[in-house]
């Protein structure tokens, strides 16, 4: 519980931060006046330029986390991810499609699409029918298909001319750039939805963590059931990308960052946690990515990396030295 | 932070049309008192009650059309290059004392609004319709027009069009045709240059390629009169823009006249190419090298960037031509590539 | 079956080439004849240079997958092309140019600190660097370097030029690489491999079990990064980041000795390198033809042909049939 409350409080002080700072730095009585008066500089950082792009930020991470604490646990593999089932390679592949078209849709949607497209063909491609599908294959093909996928889009993306090239790395990265309060609202009611139906599935998959035969005894069909919680991790990755792009890393390090944080052992305490971690990880490295170099801002997908990773590291060296790992 | 503008409260709705000839592009209206601006672009119009003063530009290469007109803006976009304030040689002396702001990397929209610009030029810059809308509660936003490609719509037309948002409409069409004018003159200087073959070619790497059509390096060539190889034309070119070739056959490049242009590689790969001993261009001395401010001055392709070119570059395309194997091009010589 | 790569390798491409010009491009080369200067600078150190580096990162794929014992294991994974990567765009950020001599004194320097970074992270240094650990640590290594090449890359954009092309390997520079050096390193990290082939067999039957039969587990995993990392650093030097091959040719090697008596370490490496050698030859070859006259990339065709054919084998694949 005091884990809960110690990210909650990060939670907060981040998200204040978040608003505080940027570029340009707006002093907390300016932005009162502007919540208050409704106009003004205040009001439009906060109305326009940074509230929703924070709220954003918040609904995404969380999505993304939690997602990717759900198949640490579905695969037992601290390195699962939606990328095994190839969803962010699917991702960038349909926003590169899009760029080279010359679409108009926006890139995080296509990105959206992309992933999903490209997990349901995994699906596909494995069913072996009712005797069920070993895990390994499963991994394997979606890797195998998120190489390709990969391959497709640097082919693609080599023959575009230059700056549309660059522009479209920067929705690769995934971005957080111009957000509106129709962005934020959406992850949030669709995140709020899967949410609630993941925890629905916790027991489900604490059965399946003991193992199939295991969960099989206590009841459960464990192929149905692996399946319908990796569509709904896929889906909440798809809340997550379709309004933030393909932010690289954040499903991989929200797992285990939010557990050191939290000291979670349920399967649903563990959800939380990882989208809680999410959600400050996202919006950290927003904050990073936007305003530490004065005069540059980058979209937040650089940042996810260059923040998440020390911090595993550090987990990690402190689970060796405790013979933890 | 100064006030942040109202759209609303500023812009009323009345439309004043003065339809220029049939020769205009379709869109634009200026009114007869010169007071009412309106350009249409592919997003929607653009409304100013009054000339801009206050510039923003955010395109990749829109400061060189401000800048042209006598307007400095507030900010600049950073491309590549490590000039000061990002602004290029060609540009400098139309700077004075001013430092704009440089924009890199994503769009900041926060330093935009503190700016508190009149005008935000956004054409050819990549912005997505998000940030589109976002930055129009800001300042009204000029972008290219519907029928123009993002990356590509043509320097006559951007400097018109951003010379209407200035109120410079006048001053916007002496620019264009003083540049085109000096074109023409440097083909009536050299007519052996019409129908001769021409060929704008990099190297990245270990990939050799050309521009073609559209892209502004090709046109700066067929602006002077050449025209491209004939085994090139057969080439498919990547969206209009360039295309790449076989390392194990060059053939495309041997033109009357090579033109390499430099990357971040510099020239020392172009030198080390044991292939393009092999084309005719190279053995008989026709190879011209552009080096980093000219490769850019091309690549920018704006109405300051292209006259700055061909004055760096028309010495070299002479000696190159001349048709005697032993004129050194000067050029080519600091870069290592002559035979 | 290396010989017709060999063979396809050497004649196939866009120009036509006469067989009797292939003598004379070795006995009287004339630097002025297309067709000499393909052979000779073209065709042949591609030949040699997939050769080179389908073997290293066979041999490295196949040790990597023993030692984390995680059938995923790619040497990638050990933040090699990452850390290359990382080098190159920071190097030619820094220094404002990127012609092939510099790519080539940062690619090698790059992947090495990576992988020893990784290493060191992952527990090594303590002797104890296991599976779990280790592909943790190298996927942190490999997040915080992605990140930042991205940050680079968007900050300086001529960068992004040398990136492009970096990110799928390709054979084509291989005449401007030192593949001779490169090559003397890839040896020396198989024999080094062939080595310890058969601690990395023991110690896969657990570290607690290999401890009592008297081997230092520190050891042998130390010596099995050395090979990993020279061996994909020397492969990244000359071709760039090939992903995916030191994968597949595990895989493939050991589908193919599934049902041969002698399944030992040392044979499969073989195996994995005389595949991956010639599955490099085949798609370098590929790129030539498929869009002529542009090349696509071998790391692409790579890619996008193991691909599929990895998927088709994952479905077939029995259970514990892997590592």
């Amino acid at each position: 519980m005091m884990g809960f409350i110690w990210l909650f409080g990060c939670l907060l002080v981040s998200t204040g931060a978040a608003l505080l700072i940027g570029q340009i730095d707006a002093s907390p009585v300016v932005l009162w006046s502007g919540l208050v008066a409704g106009e003004g500089p205040g009001a439009l950082i906060l109305d326009t330029i940074r509230g929703p792009r924070v709220a954003t930020a918040l609904g995404a991470g969380a999505v993304l986390g939690m997602a990717g604490a759900m198949f640490q646990m579905l695969f037992r593999n601290p390195l699962a991810a939606p990328d095994i089932l190839g969803f962010n390679a699917g991702a960038g592949l349909a926003i590169i499609i899009g760029i080279a078209l010359g679409t108009s849709l926006p890139a995080p949607l296509l990105a959206a699409f992309g992933g999903i497209e490209v997990a349901i063909l995994i699906k596909a491609y494995t069913y072996k029918g009712p005797g069920g599908t070993p895990v390994l294959t499963i991994v394997l093909v979606g890797i195998g298909a998120g190489f390709t996928a990969t391959a497709l889009a640097t082919f693609l993306m080599s023959s575009m001319p230059g700056p549309a090239a660059a522009e479209a790395q920067r929705w690769l990265t995934g971005s957080l750039a111009a957000r509106d309060w129709g962005h934020a609202s959406q992850v949030a009611a669709i995140g709020l939805i899967l949410a609630l139906v993941a925890l629905g599935q916790a027991r489900a998959l604490s059965a399946l963590e003991l193992g199939d035969t295991l969960a099989t005894g206590l009841g459960l069909n464990a192929e149905a059931a692996r399946w319908r919680i990796a569509g709904t991790a896929v889906l909440l990755t798809a809340a997550g990308v379709a309004v933030a792009g393909p932010v690289p890393f954040i499903a991989l390090m929200a797992g285990p960052v939010g557990v050191r944080m939290t000291r979670a052992r349920s399967v649903s305490a563990r959800m939380l946690s990882g989208a809680g971690a999410g959600a400050l990880i996202l919006v950290l490295a927003d904050l990073v990515a936007r305003a530490s170099i004065s005069g540059i801002q980058l979209p937040a997908g650089v940042a996810t990396g260059l923040l998440g990773a020390p911090y595993l590291l550090w987990c990690l060296s402190r689970e060796i030295e405790r013979g933890d790992l | 932070m100064a006030p942040i503008r109202d759209k609303n409260s500023e812009f009323t709705r009345r439309k004043f049309s003065l339809c220029c000839g049939a020769a205009c592009l379709a869109a634009p209206y200026v009114s007869a008192n010169g007071r009412w601006i309106e350009v249409e672009h592919a997003w929607g119009t653009l409304r100013l009650n009054q000339p801009a003063e206050r510039v923003v530009s955010i395109g990749y290469t829109t400061q060189d059309a401000l800048l042209a007109m006598g307007v400095v803006p507030l900010a600049v976009r950073h491309w590549f290059g490590e000039n000061p304030n990002s602004i290029w040689p060609w540009a400098l002396k139309t700077l004075g004392q001013t430092e704009p702001v440089v924009i890199t990397g994503e769009v900041s929209i926060e330093m935009i609004a503190d700016l508190a610009p009149d005008l935000i030029v956004a054409i050819g810059s990549g912005i997505a319709r998000a940030e589109y809308e976002i930055l129009v509660q800001i300042a009204p936003v000029l972008m290219h027009a519907s029928d123009e490609p993002v990356f590509g719509s043509p320097w006559q037309a951007d400097t018109r069009r951003i010379g209407q948002a200035l109120g410079k409409d006048g001053h916007a069409e002496k620019l264009v045709s003083d540049v085109e004018a000096k074109f023409l003159s440097a083909r009536s200087r050299h007519p052996d240059w019409q129908g001769a073959t021409a060929v704008a070619a990099w190297q990245n790497g270990s990939v050799t390629g050309a521009f073609l059509g559209q892209d502004k390096r090709a046109q700066f060539l067929t602006q002077l009169g050449f025209v491209p190889p004939e085994k090139l034309r057969d080439v498919t070119a990547r969206q209009g823009f360039y295309a790449t070739l076989s390392p194990e056959d060059l053939s495309p490049l041997d033109a009357d006249l090579l033109l390499w242009t430099s990357s971040l590689g510099g020239s020392s790969d172009i030198a080390r190419l044991p292939m393009r001993r092999t084309l005719n261009a190279h053995r008989q001395g026709r190879e011209v090298f552009a080096d980093t401010d000219v490769s850019a001055a091309l690549s920018f392709g704006s109405v300051l960037s292209l006259p700055f070119a061909l004055d760096r570059l028309e010495a070299d395309f002479n000696a190159a031509l001349d048709g005697r194997p032993g004129t050194i091009v000067a050029s080519a010589a600091s870069a290592g590539l002559t035979p | 079956m290396l010989m017709i790569g060999a063979a396809v390798a050497l004649t196939v491409g866009v120009r036509e080439i006469e067989p009797h010009e292939y003598m004379e491009a070795l006995w009287h080369y004339d630097p002025f004849d297309p067709a000499h200067v393909t052979i000779v600078h073209i065709r042949l150190p591609r030949f040699l240079a997939a050769i080179v580096v389908g073997a290293a990162l066979g041999i490295a794929g196949l040790v990597m997958q023993a030692l984390s014992r995680n059938p995923l294991a790619d040497p990638g994974i050990l933040g090699v092309n990452a850390g290359a990567a990382f080098a190159l765009v920071l190097g030619t950020a820094l220094m404002s140019q990127a012609d092939q001599t510099v790519l080539t004194l940062l690619a090698f320097p790059g992947a090495a600190v990576a992988s020893i970074v990784v290493f060191a992270l992952g527990g090594g240094l303590k002797g104890d660097a296991g599976p779990v650990r280790l592909t943790l640590a190298g996927a942190a290594v490999n997040a915080f370097l992605l990140s930042s090449v991205t940050a680079v890359v968007l900050v300086q954009q001529e960068t992004f030029e040398v990136k492009r092309y970096w990110v799928a390997g390709s054979l084509s520079d291989a005449a401007y690489r030192p593949l001779t050096a490169m090559a003397v390193v890839i040896g020396l990290a198989t024999m080094l491999a062939f080595a310890i082939a058969p601690s990395i067999e023991t110690l896969s039957l657990g570290t607690d079990l290999a401890r009592g039969l008297g081997m230092r587990p520190g050891y042998v995993q130390a010596g099995a990064l050395t090979v990993v990392t020279l061996a994909t650093g020397a492969a990244v030097s000359v071709a760039g980041p090939i992903a995916f091959l030191g994968l597949l040719a595990p895989h493939l090697a050991t589908r193919v000795l599934q049902n041969s008596k002698d399944r030992s370490l040392r044979f499969r490496m073989v195996m994995a390198a005389a595949l991956g050698a010639f599955i490099l030859m085949v798609a370098d070859v590929l790129g030539r033809l498929i869009m002529a006259p542009e090349e696509v990339r071998a790391g692409v065709v790579v890619a996008l042909v193991g691909g599929p054919v990895f998927v088709w084998i994952a479905r077939s694949l029995k259970p514990g049939a892997t590592a």
